[in-house]
């Protein structure tokens, strides 16, 4: 992703060569100095402008490199680049491991200069990106080693990247607004284990965000909340008078490829008060000009009551819930034939005057078999198996006021009752959840959900005995 | 004979993106700026800008000579006045990682007659797609490479050039971003907006006089009360746009009821252009690298592909590319050069719309990777479906979803 602007210093032919079609070509070394980054929205590590590196090249003759021209650096070369003056680092620990195995850590994944904020447990590892806005970068299912969301890295229009993650706008779903690559500050604790930001916002001034993402250590969940608070604006003369008060419109945007595939298997499930939504993903010709489908009626969803959206791969089964809360989200937004599948949740616009605050949360579960229906949903997560067995866990979410919540459990036919212990997440409401251990050779584990009239009913299969 | 240019003139608004030393746009604040300080340099330009990019435009133009100095002068001119904020004025059919198609459209004039011009663009409708075969030059797109030597074609380029369908003479009506477009009574000149924007001056020249040379040629005679069309002609010209956006000039046509490789129809094209050609000062001759073009069989594509050999990341080939046709003869040397390179047999159109299709692909989206009008897309579908390739179902919200069927449900 991360692409250097280099200026040639120096050049030096090493070799001379020509091809089948007797084109010629030659081989030469130079030596480069570092100016930028590729693309200005990205970041350069400190300390890169003006350090020199020698790259290779091939150029068609007699349009060989001089000293003096600009060249772009591709990812690979910019990674190497940025390794030879800033060493990669092992993982960094930042909490003292949680007795039941919630770790947190940090370490530059990618190579871009910049180090990332990790969250792990036995069910998943969670990549976040402080100096791009904070964001969820990459959402790795433990047992299969597969990330579930996408960054295309494409680029459009003002310097924006399409980074990818879970990416947050407060200018609407249609603009990027500033905070997709906001340098966002590590600090303040609210909860454990978290990773906690906060960000003065440039544009919106007064307007300070806190972010807070964590886990469960033993949960394939991934809770994010997000709160901005308005401190009004530097009084001048001249603006004394100005209406202390600002409108955000909150959109979280979740970029995805369930299986590791941005394809036509993605879908979408939709639960509004009016039906249940299957929809499929298809990648278009062409991208679409003059707000990308923002307008078209077939992609907007208002009215989901239960405050949740299912996002699957319908061959490998990997999938992702994204819950909410109903009443703050105004309508969801499914971008079913954009360049690759993703999901804005569009929130209403709030007003905020001088030394008001607004939270926002969501929150990311993990699974491997789904069962849900308008109102409900029932989830298996299955995490990385240790000496004492795997883990399992049943989640379900709700639209129904239930006050307890309980399943059937079948381990390769064996049945038993298990009762689900409701939990309630800041900004997004309850579920009820259990987590048990498996035993390592467990050929299919079935659990049925029964309550009413509702019925919901999943199935795994495990190792072959 | 009667022709309905009087007289025959030309002009073109030539759409070129002005960028940083990072590959990023400068902006459209920038372009109006540079765009003034060019009208004002040179009076009789009528440059201006185009949303993010600055579209050349040399005024109305009589003369071959005139056009070729003109040319010269405001290439030459701009580049120099971009250089001074280090900014590269850089015609390309598509910016191989951004948005926006960037074209070459050449306005042919003066026309008046709003109905025997469109009876005029009807017939360009078979010549459209040796122009776009001529002068693709967009052979990476957003980050995608490989299918197509002009992407901006084979996307319509974005609806800024849409295949074109026939109008009655008598019931049309002035319509926008057609391949060739008539643009009375807003303005005397038949459009060609199919061409990708030339990265090489001399070429943008050629490809103004030989569409002017071409559109002279068929204009005699014209029959503004009937309505003709061969459906199988209309069929096979859309087949033809979409093979020449794949192959350029390695592409063989579907043409008078055989196959020939298009390079050979240019020949026949040039010859029918000679008339208008001579009209505007001009000789066959003189149009030295499309005669290059076709002795090769190579585009503009063709040389920035070879470049992609050695520069895989479009970003870092975007950069270097620019640096090259920073040498405005950058690609008369290319020709110079390059080995002739073989037609292509064509992949069949029935394949390419099969190979779109997935589960529950929509209507909609096939009509966008699809070249044919949907009256032959909807047969292309049925023959598929009678074959036992793909099932449809009909969805009240998407339309018709086409799905493909697996090995086993098609023996049943």
């Amino acid at each position: 992703m991360q692409r250097l602007l280099v200026k040639v210093l120096e050049v030096k032919r090493e070799r001379e060569y020509k091809n089948r079609q007797g084109l010629q070509f030659s081989q030469v070394e130079c030596l480069v100095k570092v100016k930028d980054t590729a693309r200005k929205a990205l970041r350069l590590p400190k300390g890169m402008k003006g350090k020199t590196t020698k790259i290779s090249r091939q150029c068609l003759l007699p349009w060989e490199i001089k000293p003096g021209d600009n060249l772009v650096l591709d990812p690979q070369e910019s990674r190497k680049v940025i390794a030879e003056l800033i060493p990669p680092t092992l993982p960094q620990r930042i909490e003292q491991p949680n007795p039941r195995q919630a770790l947190l850590y940090s370490q530059d994944v990618n190579h871009d200069g910049f180090k990332e904020n990790i969250l792990e447990n036995s069910f998943l590892k969670a990549v976040i990106a402080p100096h791009y806005g904070a964001r969820l970068w990459e959402l790795w299912t433990k047992g299969k080693d597969q990330n579930q969301l996408f960054g295309s890295g494409n680029y459009d229009k003002d310097g924006y990247v399409e980074l990818g993650g879970v990416e947050e706008s407060i200018s609407g779903m249609e603009k990027p607004g500033e905070l997709w690559n906001a340098n966002y500050k590590r600090g303040g604790s609210q909860r454990q284990p978290a990773f906690n930001y906060h960000f003065s916002c440039k544009k919106e001034e007064g307007l300070e965000t806190k972010k807070s993402i964590g886990i469960e250590p033993d949960d394939p969940i991934i809770y994010q909340v997000s709160e901005f608070k308005y401190k009004g604006k530097e009084k001048s003369k001249k603006k004394k008078r100005e209406k202390e008060e600002i409108s955000i419109e909150y959109c979280p945007k979740v970029f995805f490829a369930m299986g590791g595939e941005a394809n036509f298997h993605n879908l979408f499930f939709v639960p509004t008060r009016e039906k249940l939504n299957k929809v499929r993903y298809h990648k278009p010709a062409w991208r679409r000009r003059w707000g990308g489908g923002f307008w078209d009626w077939r992609k907007k969803c208002p009215g989901i009551d239960p405050g949740f959206i299912l996002l699957s791969n319908e061959i490998k089964g990997d999938s992702l819930a994204v819950l909410f809360h109903p009443k703050k989200v105004s309508f969801v937004w499914l971008g079913t034939n954009s360049r690759s599948p993703r999901l804005f949740l569009s929130h209403s616009p709030q007003k905020l005057k001088k030394g008001t605050k607004v939270s926002y949360g969501v929150l990311y579960i993990l699974a491997d078999a789904f069962d849900l229906n308008q109102q409900s949903l029932l989830l298996l997560s299955l995490g990385e198996g240790s000496s004492s067995g795997r883990p399992l866990a049943i989640t379900v979410r709700t639209l129904r006021r239930y006050k307890d919540c309980s399943v059937t459990l079948a381990i390769d036919g064996e049945e038993r009752k298990v009762i689900l212990r409701p939990k309630v997440y800041p900004e997004v409401g309850k579920v009820f959840y259990r987590l048990l251990i498996l035993p390592q050779d467990f050929s299919s584990v079935s659990v049925s959900f029964k309550k009413g009239r509702e019925s919901l009913r999943c199935q795994l299969k495990g190792e072959v005995k | 004979m009667e022709t309905i240019f009087r007289p025959l003139t030309v002009g073109y608004d030539w759409e070129m993106a002005v960028l940083q030393e990072t590959m990023e746009s400068a902006g459209e604040k920038e372009i109006v700026r540079l765009a003034n300080e060019l009208r004002t340099l040179l009076p009789w330009s009528r440059v201006g800008i185009d949303l993010d990019l600055l579209e050349a435009r040399l005024g109305i133009i009589r003369d071959w000579q005139e056009l070729l100095d003109k040319n010269r002068s405001f290439f030459r001119e701009a580049k120099k006045l971009a250089g001074r904020k280090n900014y590269l004025i850089f015609p390309l059919g598509a910016r191989p990682t951004e948005q926006m198609p960037i074209g070459s459209h050449i306005h042919v004039g003066s026309v008046y007659d709003y109905p025997a011009a469109v009876v005029l663009a009807n017939q360009m409708t078979k010549y459209v797609p040796c122009f776009v075969a001529l002068m693709c030059n967009s052979p990476l797109s957003r980050f995608e490479v490989g299918e197509y030597k002009s992407y901006r074609v084979a996307h319509d380029a974005e609806w800024c050039s849409s295949p074109q369908p026939l109008h009655h003479p008598r019931f049309a009506r002035p319509s926008w971003g057609e391949d060739t477009s008539v643009k009375i009574p807003f303005k005397p000149t038949i459009e060609l907006r199919c061409g990708d924007s030339t990265s090489d001056p001399r070429l943008m020249c050629e490809c103004t006089v030989l569409a002017a040379g071409v559109m002279y040629g068929l204009s005699h005679n014209l029959k503004v009360n009937s309505f003709e069309c061969d459906p199988d002609e209309f069929f096979w010209n859309s087949v033809n746009r979409w093979r020449a956006a794949k192959y350029g000039l390695q592409a063989t046509f579907h043409w008078d009821g055989g196959e020939k490789p298009v390079t050979e129809i240019l020949k026949e094209m040039l010859n029918l252009a000679a008339e208008g050609l001579n009209l505007l000062g001009a000789e066959i001759k003189d149009l030295t690298t499309i005669a290059k073009m076709i002795e090769k069989r190579q585009t503009q594509a063709d040389f920035i592909l070879t470049l992609y050999e050695l520069d895989k990341d479009p970003h870092r080939l975007l950069r270097t590319i620019a640096t090259i046709f920073q040498d405005e003869e950058a690609f008369g040397k290319y020709l110079d050069m390059a080995p002739i390179l073989p037609p292509v047999a064509p992949m069949d159109i029935r394949d390419h719309i099969l190979s779109k299709i997935a589960i529950g692909s929509r209507i909609g989206e096939l009509s966008f990777f699809s070249p044919l009008a949907p009256w032959d897309l909807d047969r292309v579908l049925e023959e598929l479906e009678r074959d036992g390739l793909i099932e449809v179902q009909y969805d009240p919200i998407w339309g018709r979803m086409y799905s493909r069927l697996q090995e086993d449900k098609r023996r049943g």
